[in-house]
C-alpha cells in the first residue's frame, strides 16, 4: 500500500489490532449493506442521500456511491422546487469539502466537486479558490488540486496575470515546486501571443530563473524550465535569440566555477553550446565526458547525445 | 489454494539479490484468503476487476497462471458486465472504462474472449468518445487521458479499432497532443502537469493508433530517464520520491520509444528487489513498506521489461503477455525482438 510502513509488533499488540480491525470491518460492512439495500429498492430520496453519505465518510473511493448521489440530484431536478435543490447542492459542496480535506487525492471526489459546482446557480468561486490556496499550502504538488484550480480560474474568469503572480509566489517559497513551474510555462504563451512581447518576457524569465538555479543548482525543476525557455525563445521568428543564449553561457560558466561537480549547469551549458552550434567540438566533448562520470545512471543518454557531433 | 508445501517459512534467501518467485506466487494466490481480517480488502472492493487483472498478470509473468481457478474467474468477470456492455469494478458496482479494459484483458489472458459479446463492449466504449477526441470514463463525464488509453486499447484488443474512422483517430491524436507539456511529458487533460503514469497512457494510446510520430522521442526519453534517482528507483514527477509503480509507467513508456537503455537497468532492478517482502512475498512501493498486488504487478513488470530473471515477457503497450497478444494476432511493431 502506498506509504504504509511495515512494523513489527508483539503478539499481544497484534491480537489487539486484529480485534480492532475485525470490528472496523463489521461496522463498514453494515454501512455498505444498508446502502445497497436502499439502492436496490430504487427510490431516489433524501434517505438515500443520508445513507450513501455514511458510506463515503468511510470510503470516498467507492465511486458507485457518488454516482448514486448524482442520480438522486438529477431526480430532484425534476421533482423538487429549484430552491430546495440548490440548497441541497450547497450542502453537498460542504460535504465534499470535508471529504477532500481528509482524502486529498481521490479522483472521484474532485470530479464530484466539479459536477456539483457547475450546477450551482451562484457558485462562490472566490471561496473555491481559497480552498485551493489552503490545500496547495499543505501539499504544494497535489495535481488534483492544481487541476481544480485551473477549472476554477476558467469558470470564474480569473485574469491570467493573477495566476502568474501566484506561481511567482509559490516558486519563491520553494524552488522545487515543479507544479508551479509547469503552470508558468503554460501561462506565458497565452499571456504573450505576440512574438515581440513573448521575446521580451522570455528574456525576463531567463533573469528570473537565474536566481533559482544559483540558489538550488541541484534542483531539476528550475533547469527543466530553463531548457523550456531555450526551446521556446529559439522558435520565435526574426528574433536575436542567440545573443540571449550567449549571455546565458556566460552566466552558467560562472555557476560552474562555484559548483564544478554539479551536473545541471554542465548539462545546460552543453545543450546551449549545441544550440549555438559551436565550431570546436572538443568543447562539447569535454562537457559530455564530465557528465558521463558524474551522472553514471544516464551514461547511455550521454553516449547517444555525443553521436550528434562525433 | 495456499502453497505451504514448499519451505516458504525459510527467510534465508537474500531478497536484495534474488527474486522470490515462489513467495510472490503464494502471495498473489492467497490474496482472497485475507478478506476475513483485512479492512483494506473491503474498502478496495470497487477495484476488484483491476486487482484481478494485476494478480493474474503477475502470475502470468511468473509462469504460474495455472494456479488460479480459470472457470471461477471467467464467470465472475462476466457477472460484472452490465446491459450496456460496460464492466463494473465488482458485482453490484457501476460500469466504467477502467474496469472494462481490465475485464477484456483478463478474458484474453485466460483465452476466453469468445465468451464475450464484443460488439456490445465496443458499443459501450464508442459511446464515451467526445467531439474533441477525448473519452469520458463513464456516463458521468470525467475526462482523462487514462480513459483514452482504456478505450483504444480495449477496441484494439478486440480487433475493433477500425470502428474508429480516420477522422475520429485524428481527433484522438489531437487531444493527446494537447495534453503534451513544456517538458515533453503528458498530463490528465490539456493544461495538467506531466506525470509518468499519464505519460504511459498517452504513449500507449499513440502507439496503438499508430501515431508515435507525434512524440519527440529524445525530449521525452530525457525527461523519463531523469525520473531515476540515486537509489535506483524511479519517481513519477520531478522532485518526488521513488516508487515501484514507476517500474511500469516509466519503463514501459521508455520501451515503446526505444529508450529503455537510457536508465540504469541494473540499479532499478536492485531497487525493486529491495522492495520485496521477504516474509509474505509481494512487492511494496518502497523498501520496508507493506506489499500489495498493485506494486507486486508493477515490480514484476519492471523485471520483465528489462529482461531479468527469465520472466514471461510483458508487452509495454498493452500490458499483457506478448505470447497472449500474438495468439490473437495483435501487431506489436514496437517489439524489436519479433
Amino acid at each position: 500500500m502506498h506509504g504504509v510502513l511495515k512494523v513489527k509488533t508483539t503478539e499481544e499488540k497484534a491480537r489487539e489490532l486484529k480485534v480492532k480491525e475485525l470490528l472496523k470491518i463489521k461496522e463498514y460492512k453494515e454501512v455498505v449493506s444498508k446502502f445497497q439495500e436502499h439502492k436496490s429498492v430504487g427510490v431516489l430520496d433524501q434517505i438515500g442521500l443520508d445513507i450513501s453519505k455514511t458510506v463515503l465518510e468511510w470510503n470516498p473511493e467507492y465511486y458507485t456511491v457518488w454516482n448514486y448521489r448524482r442520480d438522486i440530484f438529477n431526480h430532484f431536478d425534476n421533482t423538487l422546487e429549484k430552491e430546495k435543490v440548490q440548497e441541497l447542492l450547497t450542502k453537498e459542496m460542504k460535504f465534499i469539502e470535508e471529504c477532500i480535506q481528509r482524502f486529498t487525492k481521490s479522483y472521484w471526489v474532485w470530479f464530484h466537486r466539479k459536477w456539483v459546482s457547475v450546477r450551482l446557480e451562484k457558485c462562490d468561486w472566490a471561496r473555491e479558490l481559497k480552498l485551493c490556496y489552503k490545500l496547495l499550502d499543505l501539499d504544494l504538488r497535489n495535481f488534483h488540486c492544481w487541476s481544480y484550480r485551473r477549472f476554477v480560474e476558467e469558470r470564474s474568469g480569473m485574469p491570467m496575470e493573477k495566476e502568474f503572480g501566484y506561481t511567482t509566489e509559490k516558486i519563491e517559497q520553494n524552488f522545487s515546486n515543479y507544479s508551479a513551474w509547469h503552470q508558468r510555462s503554460s501561462l506565458i504563451p497565452q499571456m504573450y501571443p505576440q512574438p515581440e512581447q513573448l521575446f521580451e518576457k522570455l528574456k525576463e524569465e531567463f533573469e528570473w530563473v537565474r536566481n533559482a538555479v544559483f540558489t538550488e543548482p541541484k534542483d531539476q525543476s528550475c533547469w527543466i524550465y530553463h531548457k523550456w525557455l531555450v526551446g521556446t525563445i529559439k522558435k520565435i521568428p526574426n528574433c536575436n535569440y542567440k545573443d540571449v543564449l550567449l549571455s546565458e553561457v556566460d552566466e552558467i560558466n560562472g555557476l560552474i566555477e562555484i559548483e564544478p561537480d554539479c551536473k545541471w549547469p554542465i548539462y545546460t551549458l552543453l545543450t546551449l553550446k549545441m544550440e549555438l552550434g559551436v565550431q570546436d567540438k572538443s568543447e562539447l566533448q569535454e562537457l559530455v565526458d564530465k557528465l558521463k562520470t558524474i551522472d553514471r545512471e544516464r551514461i547511455n543518454y550521454y553516449l547517444s547525445l555525443e553521436k550528434q557531433w562525433q | 489454494m495456499s502453497d505451504n508445501s514448499n519451505s516458504n517459512n525459510n527467510n534465508s534467501i537474500d531478497h536484495t539479490k534474488n527474486v522470490l518467485v515462489e513467495k510472490h506466487i503464494s502471495y498473489v494466490v492467497n490474496l482472497d484468503n485475507k478478506k476475513e481480517e483485512d479492512f483494506e480488502y473491503w474498502v478496495t472492493e470497487h477495484l476488484r476487476m483491476n486487482g484481478m487483472y494485476w494478480g493474474l498478470t503477475s502470475l502470468y509473468i511468473l509462469k504460474a497462471l495455472d494456479k488460479m481457478d480459470r472457470d471461477v474467474i471467467i464467470n465472475w468477470v462476466l457477472s460484472c458486465q452490465k446491459s450496456n456492455g460496460g464492466f463494473s469494478g465488482n458485482v453490484s458496482h457501476d460500469e466504467h472504462l477502467l474496469s472494462t479494459l481490465s475485464a477484456v484483458q483478463i478474458l484474453m489472458q485466460l483465452d476466453a474472449l469468445d465468451r464475450l459479446d464484443q460488439d456490445l463492449v465496443a458499443k459501450y466504449v464508442l459511446s464515451l468518445q467526445q467531439e474533441d477526441g477525448s473519452f469520458f470514463g463513464d456516463k458521468w463525464g470525467e475526462v482523462d487521458t487514462r480513459f483514452t488509453y482504456c478505450a483504444v486499447s480495449c477496441l484494439s484488443l478486440m480487433g475493433k479499432l477500425d470502428l474508429l474512422d480516420n477522422n475520429r483517430i485524428e481527433k484522438i491524436a489531437d487531444f493527446i497532443n494537447r495534453c503534451k507539456n513544456f517538458d515533453a511529458g503528458y498530463g490528465c487533460i490539456p493544461g495538467a502537469e506531466s506525470h509518468a503514469g499519464q505519460t504511459f497512457t498517452c504513449v500507449g494510446a499513440l502507439a496503438i493508433i499508430n501515431r508515435l510520430d507525434l512524440i519527440d522521442r529524445d525530449q521525452l526519453g530525457w525527461w523519463l530517464c531523469e525520473r531515476q534517482l540515486p537509489n535506483g528507483g524511479l519517481n513519477g514527477r520531478p522532485e518526488k520520491t521513488s516508487d515501484v509503480c514507476y517500474s511500469w509507467w516509466v519503463v514501459s513508456a521508455l520501451s515503446v520509444i526505444d529508450r529503455l537503455h537510457w536508465i540504469d537497468n541494473e540499479k532499478l532492478r536492485n531497487y525493486i528487489l529491495k522492495c520485496q517482502d521477504n516474509e509474505t512475498g509481494g512487492i511494496a512501493d518502497k523498501p520496508g513498506n507493506v506489499p500489495d498486488v498493485f506494486h507486486t504487478f508493477f515490480g514484476l513488470c519492471g523485471f520483465s521489461l528489462m529482461s531479468y530473471f527469465d520472466m514471461e515477457e510483458i508487452d509495454p503497450t498493452y500490458a499483457l503477455g506478448t505470447k497472449t497478444l500474438l495468439k490473437y494476432n495483435i501487431k506489436l511493431p514496437w517489439n524489436k525482438k519479433l
